[in-house]
């Protein structure tokens, strides 16, 4: 049976690395909730339903974890104990440079009108977010979990962009 | 003679002799059985080999009931049933559609009834007897008692139109061991049968109810990325605008009678059907004995439809959006419904999305094939499984009426996620749990789905407190909710049964509002939350004038009980700024009160406490 108090990345055997392989882990998945999902536990009594259930909800949430870049980068964090932008006094913090840039992004996305325009923009920072990830894969690799927990905000605000650029894109249509 | 059943020990004697399980696509239009036996999939047909049952119940003078009679035009006849299912009487008023469904006014509850001549009926009877006629069908095909079956329900089917189905099913004698998505099950179809693998969307556009799922499959496994649809928009709508058309153009003389119209859909739906495999044609229709010499081609019929097929692009489209799925990953878009086969909806799709239209299974049986295959999986066990998604948002109330998701839409179950609150006043022993369902971000714009009170919490400082709630959904789709408060380890859960009876139709509508009044509701969000924020400042500064009003002025009194009693006024209208502005006057006025208050509270603090004592607590 599967351990549910091992870690999202000893779930799916794999190393716990910032760079992972998307494919590989998405197979991992479907293979593990082939096994553990409710589903294939219908004839079984209620106790090993009960437990699939919690296994199936686990791997759910690994995968979600690590298929998404801020949060399998906030969890990795988490592993070595480096809070990222919370209350907390000793948590890493935005710093006024990365809040100007990001005041100015957002300035720049409202004045935005056209589908178009607003597929250039999200092209942008999409260019930003693929440097942001490089910059992450390099500080997680050579263990600085500082930097690291810096670029982390920064991608949680390239995140809160894109959703805007959701809205904004839904609200176009 | 008797006849004596035998089995062998281990044998179950009631799950259908042959290991055979049916899965049943109870449609708008028509409705179909399929069984799933060993690995092999079939529709079932009537004696004549028709696989399609018309969803069209009539009763009959003597008090039978017959299923699926087309050609009946009598009044004691319900076509569409499924449109109705989970409605109040309510929401009807708004649809317009009394005049096809002859629905009787009853003041006494909230339920519709249909009149059917001597008697008055309601949906959920009537879509009751199509399952009673697809059992049927199954059991002469097996020789055997049906006893369960999976039935399908469009993705957007909300909560109330679920349960309804299954009552429905319940009065047929069939127990329903799952109620999947139509889309999904023709991914399912669909997937197996052509061992499809990458992300595909299903585009299902059915006589009532236009759905589009987006998956992602994998040797047998069907993971649901997202779901979007319209519950009001099918091949029910193109037969209205056809006929809006015919009766603008050509009947415009005469006052139609409630047959006459229902003569003049049936017509627009045969000219629908006739020109998705001709270019044109030409009708004759009789009408208060007059003829009327109709002639309609393609063109046409693209022009009268281009808007509905317009809003089936636009959801796709919002689909993807909101899923974050380009549209150059989509491997392939699987067609279903009848409506999917005329022309002008494949011209269009083929625009948006490119030409990766894949439509090579019979679109009216893949739903059916689908959901037998799914029962299968659930009973027996095969090599496909469905990972499904919540379809909309689950959260809770907030101070303020405002909603906190917990669980995200599109979230694949079963999943279970916290969420940490805390009191808001002093000495709070209790606490409200609202358990909502919907997308937008006020509690009166969601929909309510259960509340309890979690009480016993100790009484402590207001934010003391650690209210931990925790939401799980089981692959059923079922949710439980449970509180927890942490320090008295005091806990409460409940398990949420949807709440009926409320006017319905809400969910796609919810969704769709949510995305148009996103902007509008980050205001109202905005406003709310500086209403709270007033509310706060204001209460705090009431206790102090309370109990140190002493160290004001009377005219500094005057001013600070005047503004505040202007922010009350202002917390009742809705300009936001106005109560900025006046709750940032009143921040700037109360000032100097603020700082005596300190002094006074440090020079009472400091009594009988040297200076370097104190400093050290700090």
């Amino acid at each position: 049976m599967l351990d549910i108090t091992k870690d999202y990345f000893d779930i799916f055997n794999i190393e716990k690395k910032f760079s992972i392989d998307l494919k590989f882990i998405e197979k991992e998945y479907f293979s593990l909730q082939n096994k553990y999902h409710p589903d294939r536990f219908v004839n079984s009594d209620e106790d090993e339903k009960l437990e699939a259930a919690q296994l199936s909800i686990y791997i759910n949430k690994a995968y979600n974890t690590l298929k998404n870049d801020l949060k399998r980068s906030e969890y990795l964090l988490k592993l070595h104990n480096v809070m990222v932008n919370t209350e907390s006094n000793d948590s890493v913090k935005p710093c006024p440079i990365l809040l100007m840039e990001v005041m100015e992004d957002r300035d720049e996305l409202s004045e935005l009108e056209s589908f178009d325009d607003i597929q250039n923009f999200e092209n942008k920072i999409n260019s930003k977010k693929e440097k942001c990830l490089d910059e992450l894969n390099k500080e997680f690799l050579n263990k600085n979990y500082n930097d690291a927990a810096s670029l982390t905000i920064r991608l949680q605000f390239l995140s809160k962009i894109f959703d805007e650029i959701r809205l904004k894109k839904l609200e176009k249509l | 003679m008797m006849l004596l059943d035998i089995h062998e020990p281990g044998e179950s004697p009631d799950n259908n002799k042959n290991g055979a399980t049916i899965g049943i696509d109870l449609g708008t239009t028509n409705s179909l059985v399929a069984i799933a036996n060993k690995g092999v999939y079939e529709v079932i047909s009537d004696e004549d080999g028709n696989f399609l049952l018309p969803s069209i119940v009539e009763y009959l003078e003597d008090g039978s009931v017959k299923v699926g009679d087309k050609s009946s035009t009598s009044t004691s006849v319900i076509r569409s049933v499924k449109r109705l299912m989970g409605k109040s009487s309510d929401d009807v008023k708004t649809l317009d559609e009394n005049d096809i469904y002859n629905i009787v006014e009853k003041n006494d509850d909230n339920i519709i009834y249909l009149n059917v001549g001597k008697k008055d009926v309601t949906p959920v009877e009537v879509s009751a007897e199509i399952l009673k006629e697809l059992k049927k069908r199954a059991e002469k095909e097996l020789s055997n008692d049906v006893e369960n079956a999976v039935i399908t329900v469009p993705a957007y089917f909300d909560d109330a139109a679920r349960q309804s189905t299954k009552d429905a099913a319940k009065l047929a004698g069939i127990e329903v061991l799952r109620l999947v998505n139509e889309p999904t099950a023709a991914a399912l179809c669909y997937g197996l049968d052509k061992e499809a693998e990458g992300i595909y969307a299903i585009y299902d556009l059915g006589g009532g109810t236009f759905d589009v799922s987006i998956l992602k499959m994998e040797k047998g496994v069907f993971q649901v990325i997202a779901t979007g649809g319209d519950t009001l928009l099918g091949g029910d709508d193109f037969d209205n605008k056809i006929a809006k058309y015919i009766i603008k153009e050509y009947i415009n003389d005469v006052e139609l009678s409630s047959e006459d119209f229902l003569k003049i859909i049936k017509l627009s739906r045969e000219i629908k059907e006739f020109l998705s495999e001709n270019a044109s044609g030409n009708w004759e229709i009789l009408i208060s004995d007059k003829n009327y010499h109709i002639k309609f081609d393609r063109e046409l019929l693209a022009n009268s439809v281009s808007d509905l097929v317009d809003r089936t692009i636009n959801t796709f489209s919002r689909v993807l959006i909101d899923s974050d799925i380009k549209r150059d990953e989509l491997k392939g878009v699987v067609l279903v419904g009848g409506s999917t086969r005329m022309p002008v909806v494949r011209e269009k799709l083929n625009s948006f999305i490119g030409e990766i239209i894949i439509a090579d299974i019979d679109p009216d049986k893949v739903v059916a094939i689908g959901s037998a295959i799914q029962a299968e999986s659930l009973t027996q066990g095969n090599n496909t499984l469905l990972i499904d998604v919540t379809p909309l948002s689950l959260g809770l109330e907030t101070y303020g009426g405002l909603v906190e998701v917990v669980i995200h839409r599109n979230t694949p179950i079963p999943c279970s996620a916290s969420q940490k609150f805390t009191t808001f006043k002093d000495g709070q022993t209790g606490l409200k749990i609202h358990v909502l369902q919907g997308e937008r971000e006020m509690v009166d714009q969601c929909r309510s789905l259960a509340q309890f009170d979690l009480n016993n919490i100790p009484p402590m400082k207001a934010g003391a407190a650690i209210i931990e709630v925790t939401f799980m959904m089981d692959s059923d789709g079922l949710l439980t909710v449970s509180a927890k408060e942490e320090v008295t380890g005091t806990e409460q859960h409940i398990e949420v049964k949807p709440s009926y009876g409320l006017p319905s139709n809400k969910i796609e509508e919810m969704l769709i509002d949510s995305m148009n009044n996103a902007k509008d509701d980050i205001m109202r969000r905005l406003l709310a939350e500086a209403k709270v924020d007033a509310d706060i400042t204001i209460t705090a500064i009431e206790s102090a004038l309370e109990s140190d009003s002493d160290l004001l002025t009377a005219e500094e009194y005057k001013d600070i009980t005047s503004v505040i009693s202007d922010i009350k006024q202002l917390m009742l209208g809705d300009d936001r700024d106005e109560l900025d502005i006046a709750v940032k006057h009143l921040d700037k006025i109360t000032g100097t009160f603020a700082e005596k208050r300190v002094n006074k509270s440090l020079g009472e603090y400091l009594e009988g406490e040297s200076v370097n004592e104190f400093a050290k607590k700090l």
